[in-house]
C-alpha cells in the first residue's frame, strides 16, 4: 500500500476525520484512481479498527468517529466514484422488530456495513414484518437485519421470516439478527442464517452470508 | 434485626439474621398478566402503569417519579427496601414535559430533565434517548447556570421536616441518589451518540461536565446529611451492553473516575461506606474501576449479559452484589428456575455480601405461576441460609 494510501487508512482507523478527508485530496490531486483511494485507503481504515473492536481493543466511540471519518472521505470521493463502476457487496435492508425503539446498536450495524460497502436500506424503528418484506422484495435484498432489544420483541422475529416467504422472497434473502437478548441458539432454533453480537461482526457475518447466497 | 440493621449487615459481609425477599422490579404489563392468572388485586396498578412501564415491588423508596406494586409486595412478603430521599438531583426548574415530534405510533417527547426520548405511544417498550439540552459548550454552560445550582431549594417536598423526623425512627434503610450517574446523567443531557463522540469532539467539556456533577451532588448531598443519617448512595449508570462497556476502560479512568473518587471521598467522610451502581450489561471490565472509585455494591449482573455472580465473587471477594438470577429462566419453566438457583444462590449465601433478585424488571413473558415456583424455591434456600425467618 502506498505511503499516503497507508496514512488514510490510519486517519480512518484512528477517528480523524480533518486528515481523512485532506488525504483522500491529495491522494485524487495525485492521480490515485478513486476505486483505489476507496478500496485501499478508506476501507482498510475502517476494517483494521473493526478489527480492534472484535479483539477488545476499541469500543463505541471509536467506531463512532472512525465511521464520521469514513463518511466524510466517502463524501469527498463520491462526485469522482460516479462513473467509476464501483460494485457494492450486497443490499442490506436494516431496522429494529415492531414494539422496539431501541435502535443504537441498530444504527451502528448499518454505519458499519455501509462503510464496508454494504447498500443499506434503514427501515428506522417499530418497523412490522409486513414491512421489512415489503422492502427487502422491492430494494431485491440480500438481507435482512434486525435487533430486538426486550425478550418479549425477540419472539416478533419468525414472523419476519413468515412475511419473506408470504412476500415470496424468504429463499433469496438470508436473515441477521441481533440485540440484547438474542443468541446464535435462538437463531438456529428459528431457522435464521445469522447472527452477530455486535456492529464489527455484523460485517463478517453479512460478508458470510454473501457468500453462502452466491 | 430489623432492615435498617440487616441491609449493612449483609452488605459488610457481617453474620444478618437473614438475607432479604426483594425483587429489582416488573414491568406493568408482567402486573396486569399476573392479576389475569391470580394474583389478588388489593390495591390495583396506576393506569400511568403502561405495558413497558418499569413497576416496582417496594412500598417505599422508588426513584422518583417511578410506580410500586403494593399487590406484588404484599402477596408475597416482601421486606421493606431501601427507601429513597425524594431529592430532585437533576434539573431544576424542570423542563416542560412536551411532545416534540408526533411518528403515528411512536414520539419523541421532551422530559421534566430535558432529555429528549423516542417512544411507543402505547409505552409497551422502552425509551431510547435520542438527545438533550445540551449540544456544544454554550448550552452546558447555560444548563449549569440555570438548573443545576447546587441549592436545595425546590428540590425537596413540601413535607421535608416531616419525613426528616420520620427518618429518624425508620426501620428500613435509606439511600440518597435517583436515576444518575458520572455516565448516566451526561447521556440524559446530550443522547447517547452524541456523548460518545463528545469524549473526543470535547474533551475538556465532558470532564466539566462531570466535575460539576460530583460538586453539585456533593453540595445536594451534604445538605440532606446535615438532618439525616443514611445507609447508602445510589449511582445509575446503564453504560455496558452484552458486548461489555461502551467506552474503555482508559476512557472511564480519564472521564469517569475522577467523579467518583471525589463524591465518595465526601460520602466516607460523612459516615456513608455503601455507594451501589446499577448498571445492565457485561460490566467485568468496569468492575474494577468502580471499586477503585469507592463504589461497594453492583446490580444488576445480567446473565443473558454473560455475567454470573459466582466468577465475579471469585474474582472479588469484598464486592457486595445484588440480583444475578437470570430472568429467562423464569420464561423457560420450573426445571430451568431449580437449575438457575441451585447454580448460583447456594454458593453466594454461602460466600455472603449477596441479596438474590432477577437480574432485571421481570419480563410480560413470565407467568405468575413461574414466578411463584421460583419466589418459593428461593425463600426454601433463604431461610435455610437464615438464623431466624419469618417470611412464610
Amino acid at each position: 500500500m502506498p505511503d499516503h494510501l497507508k496514512t488514510m487508512a490510519e486517519a480512518v482507523k484512528n477517528g480523524d476525520e480533518k486528515l481523512t478527508v485532506q488525504t483522500v485530496d491529495e491522494a485524487l490531486s495525485a492521480g490515485v484512481a478513486p476505486e483505489e483511494i476507496l478500496g485501499s485507503g478508506l476501507v482498510p481504515g475502517i476494517r483494521a479498527l473493526g478489527q480492534l473492536f472484535k479483539d477488545g481493543q476499541a469500543y463505541l466511540p471509536e467506531i463512532l468517529i472512525a465511521a464520521r471519518a469514513m463518511r466524510s472521505g466517502t463524501e469527498k470521493l463520491r462526485p469522482h466514484l460516479a462513473d467509476a463502476s464501483i460494485q457494492k457487496k450486497g443490499t442490506v435492508v436494516v431496522g429494529t422488530v415492531e414494539g422496539d425503539m431501541h435502535d443504537i446498536g441498530k444504527n451502528l450495524v448499518k454505519m458499519m456495513l455501509e462503510s464496508n460497502g454494504y447498500d443499506v436500506h434503514d427501515l428506522g424503528v417499530d418497523v412490522s414484518a409486513d414491512a421489512f418484506a415489503a422492502e427487502a422484495k422491492s430494494a431485491n435484498a440480500d438481507i435482512v437485519a434486525t435487533s430486538a432489544l426486550l425478550t418479549t420483541t425477540m419472539t416478533i422475529i419468525p414472523a419476519i421470516s413468515k412475511a419473506l416467504e408470504t412476500a415470496g422472497v424468504r429463499s433469496k434473502v438470508k436473515m441477521m439478527i441481533g440485540g440484547a437478548p438474542i443468541t446464535r441458539q435462538f437463531a438456529d432454533e428459528i431457522g435464521v442464517e445469522g447472527y452477530a453480537d455486535d456492529c464489527a461482526s455484523a460485517v463478517d457475518e453479512a460478508d458470510r452470508l454473501m457468500k453462502l447466497a452466491a | 434485626m430489623n432492615a435498617r440493621e440487616r441491609f449493612p449487615a449483609i452488605m459488610n459481609f457481617e453474620e444478618p439474621d437473614r438475607n432479604f425477599v426483594w425483587e429489582f422490579g416488573y414491568w406493568g404489563g408482567t402486573v396486569r398478566r399476573w392479576y389475569r392468572e391470580g394474583l389478588p388485586e388489593v390495591h390495583g396498578l396506576s393506569d400511568q402503569a403502561y405495558e413497558g412501564t418499569g413497576v416496582f415491588a417496594e412500598s417505599a423508596g422508588v426513584p422518583l417519579n417511578r410506580l410500586t406494586a403494593l399487590d406484588i409486595h404484599e402477596y408475597f412478603k416482601m421486606d421493606p427496601y431501601v427507601e429513597r430521599v425524594p431529592l430532585n438531583i437533576g434539573a431544576y426548574p424542570p423542563f416542560e414535559s412536551k411532545i416534540i415530534e408526533d411518528h403515528g405510533n411512536w414520539y419523541i417527547w421532551q422530559e421534566w430533565d430535558g432529555c429528549l426520548r423516542k417512544e411507543l405511544k402505547n409505552r409497551s417498550s422502552l425509551p431510547t434517548i435520542i438527545g438533550g439540552p445540551v449540544k456544544d459548550r454554550e448550552s452546558w454552560e447555560r444548563h449549569k447556570a440555570e438548573r443545576l445550582r447546587p441549592s436545595l431549594e425546590g428540590r425537596l417536598p413540601d413535607n421535608w421536616p416531616q419525613l426528616v423526623e420520620e427518618y429518624k425512627k425508620r426501620d428500613y434503610p435509606l439511600g440518597l441518589g435517583q436515576t444518575h450517574g458520572f455516565f448516566g446523567t451526561p447521556r440524559y443531557l446530550m443522547g447517547v451518540e452524541e456523548l460518545l463522540t463528545k469524549y473526543y469532539d470535547d474533551p475538556e467539556m465532558m470532564k466539566d461536565i462531570n466535575n460539576h456533577l460530583a460538586d453539585f451532588w456533593i453540595a445536594l448531598f451534604d445538605g440532606v446529611l446535615r438532618e439525616v443519617e443514611v445507609d447508602t448512595v445510589f449511582i445509575w449508570e446503564d453504560m455496558c451492553y452484552k458486548g461489555g462497556p461502551l467506552i474503555s476502560p482508559e476512557m472511564f479512568r480519564e472521564f469517569i473516575l475522577p467523579g467518583y473518587k471525589k463524591l465518595t471521598s465526601f460520602l466516607r467522610d460523612h459516615g456513608v461506606t455503601l455507594v451501589q451502581v446499577d448498571c445492565d450489561g457485561d460490566v467485568w471490565k468496569l468492575i474494577p474501576l468502580w471499586i477503585e472509585g469507592g463504589v461497594t455494591v453492583i446490580y444488576p449482573f445480567e446473565v443473558a449479559a454473560g455475567m454470573d455472580v459466582v466468577e465475579v465473587r471469585k474474582a472479588f471477594p469484598n464486592l457486595g452484589m445484588v440480583g444475578g438470577i437470570d430472568k429467562r429462566a423464569l420464561v423457560e419453566g420450573k426445571e430451568a428456575i431449580d437449575r438457575e438457583l441451585e447454580r448460583r444462590v447456594p454458593f453466594m449465601l454461602e460466600h455472603g455480601g449477596f441479596i438474590p433478585t432477577i437480574d432485571h424488571m421481570v419480563s410480560r413473558d413470565v407467568s405468575f405461576e413461574n414466578f411463584k415456583y421460583y419466589r418459593e424455591k428461593l425463600n426454601q434456600m433463604l431461610k435455610k441460609h437464615s438464623k431466624t425467618w419469618d417470611r412464610d
